[in-house]
């Protein structure tokens, strides 16, 4: 685990409307505060819409001032669209860590051939060139293999359990999952939350 | 969030709530029994959480017709002593404005809390105004929680007070402070209800007259003498409240007076720059009326102050007055200088920048330009109704109008603001809710010579639209009114309204019928049709552009991810729509024209493909593809 005592655990979860960022989100901050830990967090969607760019921000530490996080302020950036990593990139602060799910979700805008969606490598090179640790996979396939591609948000949630940054165990996790998610889908996102985890630990990613 | 959290008893656990749902907890550890709310975001989930839990806890929850009604209800019941809420976004508080200016002068008897969620920034919002300027005006006390755990106590405090002092009070939250979430420990639920009771000797009309007190059934000035009082009675319980309190001393002679949401952006800014043990600052809860004798004692003690809060220098124009008298030497650096924007949303960035501006610091990080990608624009989902409706309406005007601009389409607020983006580019204004057809009457009256088109939702024509429609008739403005009626207040997560048969604790209620509403308004053409009968609906509106009379066509159709729901839950599933590629000519008009999001553009075939796990079956691009393309 993160080598942290004062200052709070910063992390931003970046997709479009839909992809399930808020539960999320939602998980991972009631995990935290059963595991101890002060929590402040915000999502960021306009009108309850679909489509749209959906973002939350989440830190967890003993003592959070605000749950905004600024320029360059994010430990971690999980992103569950490659076009809203580059979006949110300006949080992650220099040396952070990205996590990046590589299936797009094409806008009205591309689909209607008004816009474009640049190449994987010129939406993810800045977010590469500024973080500690980056890894990028497509974990719509995953969500897939595990029955459903719903479950994408368990499979980067599992992953992000794997990536050396949350402050407690994944029984926390996993045990508000378990608490709070109908009965007939409780396995098949416990197997994408696996999944994605194992994916991330057999990478072996290092903490800085 | 599950309702067992809001209704738990466990006092002093903490738990996780979002802004909107600490309000709704510190109501209900309030003992409040009657709330209600039209929906708004970013207030919504307020009233909607308490819905769920409104019988558990024999409490009255309502989705009131609109906020009008729904803050006189609230009053209505307050004046009974039972404790009420009223929940609204700001453009509610101004549809309840009226009402509202009665509130001071009238006693409430059971405590009264009344919330506005402002949008700073709007995020989902027309406008950003400022509401704590309205509850002034009207005399009407704020209080401004910083996060989720104030907003719960601030709320049961806001009905202690009100309860004390006889007089509502507002609870001002902002988008950010809503759709904030935070660890909240819950208090004890006050127990016992008061009991309903209509006191004739102190609120009746008649009797106050009876008795002198009131020398005319038209109130006088008195009431407002008592409610000046009040306010003065409130300013003393502010002055106690801990709210309202001087967070660090600072060793330097430079203050901060912060309030609400934005305190959280100084205190982020403060330890961004290392001022925090530099820099005093007074944390404000209660905008109006400010502790000044609290306020004052602060000033005295400084040589510089920023104030640093959402929208308008509210709290600033204030402080100003009082440093006047207090110390009238005190550099204050204001928004009308530019030091804090009075346009949008404050961030930590904007503050760190003002103070290291201010006090000629550089800055530890560095302002980066945003990243350069695509918008995401909102879109209509796959099969909405809506976007059928709003193809054929544009075809119609073609047709009848001869070009697009042979029309102005006045929009609304629902859903179906989207039929502004492309491809539709339909509404040419959008104000308030039902304000569409009555600007159409005002464009007829100026001349323009030209068909008057509005567009309202079915549960904005019951909130805001009768009164304009009967005004159309009797004032013979040929206004052409299309009620895009998909059964559901869609655009703030499908909350029932009057014309669904349901009611916000789910109970059933009579349909109140939108065709009947019409008729009896006197309208002579009226038609329903079902937007996904393409045809139909486009010779339907073709025929009521012509009309010389006002003319009314209700598109009528459960919103498509509603219907998804229940299909899913009935585990009903139709067969697909695919492409039947011989027939294509890839002539874009599904992809370009109808833009349904479960349409893709195939760039090596020169096709589209149809997504099928997005796909509702609605059926409508098999019927706009000139080729017939588009298969079952």
């Amino acid at each position: 685990m993160m080598a942290m005592s004062s200052s709070p655990v910063s992390i931003v979860i970046a997709g479009v409307g839909g992809q399930g960022t808020v539960l999320m989100a939602n998980v991972i901050a009631k995990a935290a505060i059963n595991a101890g830990y002060d929590v402040k967090g915000m999502n960021t969607y306009g009108a309850a819409q679909r489509g749209g760019p959906v973002s939350s921000q989440i830190r967890i530490g003993n003592n959070v001032l605000s749950p905004r996080i600024g320029l360059r302020e994010a430990d971690v950036i999980v992103a569950l669209e490659p076009a809203e990593a580059l979006r949110a990139s300006n949080t992650l602060r220099i040396g952070g860590r990205v996590l990046v799910n590589t299936e797009k979700v094409y806008p009205v805008e591309v689909l209607s051939g008004r816009a474009e969606y640049p190449s994987l490598a010129v939406v993810l090179n800045p977010l590469k060139k500024i973080s500690g640790t980056f890894v990028k996979f497509n974990a719509t396939k995953i969500a897939e293999s595990a029955g459903s591609p719903i479950t994408l948000n368990m499979v980067m949630l599992g992953s992000l359990a794997a990536f050396d940054v949350l402050q407690f165990s994944n029984d926390y996790l996993t045990s508000i999952l378990e608490e709070e998610l109908p009965k007939s889908v409780i396995d098949v996102n416990l197997k994408a939350f696996r999944l994605g985890y194992n994916f991330v630990s057999k990478k072996k990613v290092k903490c800085h | 969030m599950c309702s067992e959290v809001l209704t738990s008893s466990a006092d002093g656990t903490k738990v996780l709530l979002l802004g909107n749902e600490a309000i709704a907890r510190g109501a209900i550890e309030a003992g409040v029994k009657v709330a209600t709310a039209y929906p708004g975001t970013p207030s919504t989930e307020i009233v909607e959480s308490l819905s769920r839990v409104g019988k558990q806890l024999d409490m009255h929850v309502e989705w009131s017709v609109n906020e009008h009604v729904a803050l006189e209800v609230a009053m209505g019941a307050a004046q009974c002593g039972v404790r009420a809420l009223f929940a609204t976004k700001h453009n509610g508080l101004s549809a309840a404005y009226d009402m509202f200016t009665h509130l001071g002068i009238r006693d409430v008897t059971g405590g009264f809390v009344i919330v506005t969620a402002d949008d700073p920034n709007m995020y989902s919002s027309q406008t950003e105004h400022d509401t704590r300027w309205m509850a002034r005006c009207a005399g009407i006390p704020v209080i401004e929680p910083s996060d989720p755990q104030e907003a719960k106590d601030f709320t049961k405090y806001a009905v202690e007070i009100s309860e004390k002092v006889k007089l509502p009070i507002m609870i001002r939250s902002v988008t950010r402070l809503s759709h904030m979430f935070s660890g909240v420990t819950l208090s004890r639920i006050r127990s016992g209800n008061l009991p309903a009771h209509f006191d004739f000797a102190s609120l009746s009309l008649s009797r106050l007259m009876e008795s002198g007190e009131l020398p005319s059934p038209f109130w006088n000035s008195v009431v407002y003498r008592k409610l000046h009082a009040k306010e003065k009675q409130v300013e003393s319980c502010f002055e106690r409240f801990q709210g309202n309190s001087i967070l660090s001393t600072g060793k330097e002679k430079f203050g901060i007076v912060a309030s609400g949401f934005a305190y959280n952006y100084v205190a982020e800014a403060l330890r961004k720059l290392a001022l925090r043990e530099k820099i005093a600052v007074f944390k404000v809860a209660t905008p109006y009326p400010l502790p000044r004798r609290k306020l004052a004692s602060f000033l005295r003690s400084l040589e510089e102050l920023l104030v640093v809060e959402e929208l308008e220098p509210f709290i600033e124009l204030e402080v100003k007055a009082l440093a006047k008298d207090v110390n009238p030497n005190l550099k204050i650096y204001t928004k009308e200088a530019g030091c804090i924007p009075r346009e949008g949303e404050l961030s930590v960035e904007i503050v760190a920048n003002a103070l290291a501006r201010i006090r000629g610091l550089k800055l530890p990080y560095e302002n980066l330009p945003q990243p350069s990608i695509f918008r995401r624009m909102l879109v209509m989902c796959a099969g909405c109704p809506h976007r059928a409706v709003g193809y054929a309406l544009n075809q119609a005007i073609a047709k009848a109008a001869g070009n697009r601009e042979g029309a102005i389409v006045e929009g609304d607020i629902g859903c179906y603001i989207l039929l502004a983006m492309p491809p539709f580019l339909l509404n040419d204004m959008s104000f308030c809710m039902g304000a569409g057809l009555s600007v159409a009457q005002g464009r007829y009256h100026s001349g323009i010579n030209k068909i008057h088109v509005a567009l309202v939702g079915d549960s904005t024509f019951l909130h805001a639209g009768i009164p304009g429609l009967i005004n159309a008739v009797y004032n013979s403005a040929p206004i052409k009114l299309i009620i895009l009626d998909n059964l559901a207040t869609a655009m703030t997560g499908f909350q029932p309204h009057a014309g669904t048969g349901k009611t916000a604790t789910g109970d059933p209620a009579r349909v109140v019928n939108i065709e009947e509403i019409v008729r009896a308004c006197g309208v002579n053409f009226v038609r329903v049709v079902d937007p996904y009968e393409y045809r139909k609906t486009l010779s339907t509106l073709v025929e009521m552009l012509k009309q010389e009379q006002v003319a009314v066509v209700i598109s009528r159709r459960k919103c498509a991810i509603l219907a998804t729901r229940n299909a899913r839950s009935e585990k009903k599933r139709a067969e697909r729509y695919h492409l039947d590629e011989k027939d294509c000519v890839g002539c874009q008009i599904c992809t370009k024209k109808f833009g349904c999001p479960a349409i893709g553009w195939n760039e090596e075939d020169k096709k589209p493909q149809i997504n099928q796990s997005a796909c509702t079956e609605c059926g409508v691009c098999s019927q706009i593809c000139p080729l017939g393309a588009i298969k079952k």
